[in-house]
């Protein structure tokens, strides 16, 4: 089985210019979801800003993870990954699982307790709703990605010493 | 976990693409071993010394290895002269 799956190039990235772009996409994605929070829903300045901060997510996401293997870590088969990849994947899961739980019970409880207690803003159109929802989906399918690209340090190059 | 893979695959030659291959990983795994960011589980390490049919306290160490030319100056010092050879 490891033969025949295609191992892709290792990561040419720098452990710090990963870091900078997950941190960059992560940014991006909070800012989607404030500017739909906060400006009047339909406006085209809500439009402008949920399309710039979707297609920055997308970019720093795609960056890190096209071609790299960073995706491959996160996505390859047991078999297909030695002792150290499945040690940075396992780890990466665990933690984005951590986050995702409590980011999900946070969420709950300021939603259905917290915010209508307190008169703070809480999801009432639809765009608002669906924010929420994609912000979940990406976190849930970046986040293990997004751990791997933090945590893997920076490639070893190719020439031998 | 302090090693000398770096310093057996120079002197056999072996890439590390060769070890890598041989004892199953990936070869950043071995790069990544020699640069001290990844300790090796004690399959792998018992792995590699097959590789280089060499005792585990050779490769592996848990504080820094003796530099090799201290190690040859001290082993030359204390070798036997012919006259104390009985």
């Amino acid at each position: 089985m490891t033969a025949t799956l295609v191992r892709p190039a290792p990561s040419r990235l720098t452990r710090r210019t990963r870091r900078l772009i997950v941190v960059g996409a992560a940014a991006a994605s909070l800012a989607a979801l404030a500017c739909v929070a906060l400006l009047p829903p339909g406006s085209l300045a809500v439009s402008i800003a949920k399309l710039t901060a979707a297609l920055g997510s997308l970019i720093g996401f795609g960056v890190v993870m096209t071609r790299s293997s960073v995706w491959f870590l996160g996505n390859a088969p047991d078999t297909a990954l030695d002792e150290r990849e499945r040690t940075i994947r396992d780890r990466a899961y665990f933690k984005a699982y951590g986050v995702f739980a409590g980011l999900a019970i946070v969420t709950a409880f300021y939603m259905l307790d917290l915010g209508p207690d307190l008169g703070l803003w809480v999801p009432t159109n639809y765009d608002a709703w669906w924010a929420i929802v994609w912000g979940f989906v990406m976190l849930g399918l970046g986040l293990p990605a997004g751990f791997v690209a933090w945590d893997l340090p920076d490639p070893v190059p190719d020439f031998e010493p | 976990m302090h090693n000398r893979i770096t310093l057996l695959r120079a002197e056999r030659g072996v890439s590390r693409k060769d070890l890598a291959e041989a004892v199953g990983v990936n070869f950043q795994t071995i790069g990544y071993l020699e640069r001290g960011d990844y300790s090796p589980s004690l399959e792998l390490a018992m792995k590699i010394c097959a590789f280089f049919g060499l005792p585990v306290e050779m490769l592996f160490s848990l504080s820094p290895f003796e530099p090799l030319t201290e190690a040859l100056l001290r082993a030359e010092t204390t070798r036997p002269t012919p006259e104390t050879t009985p």
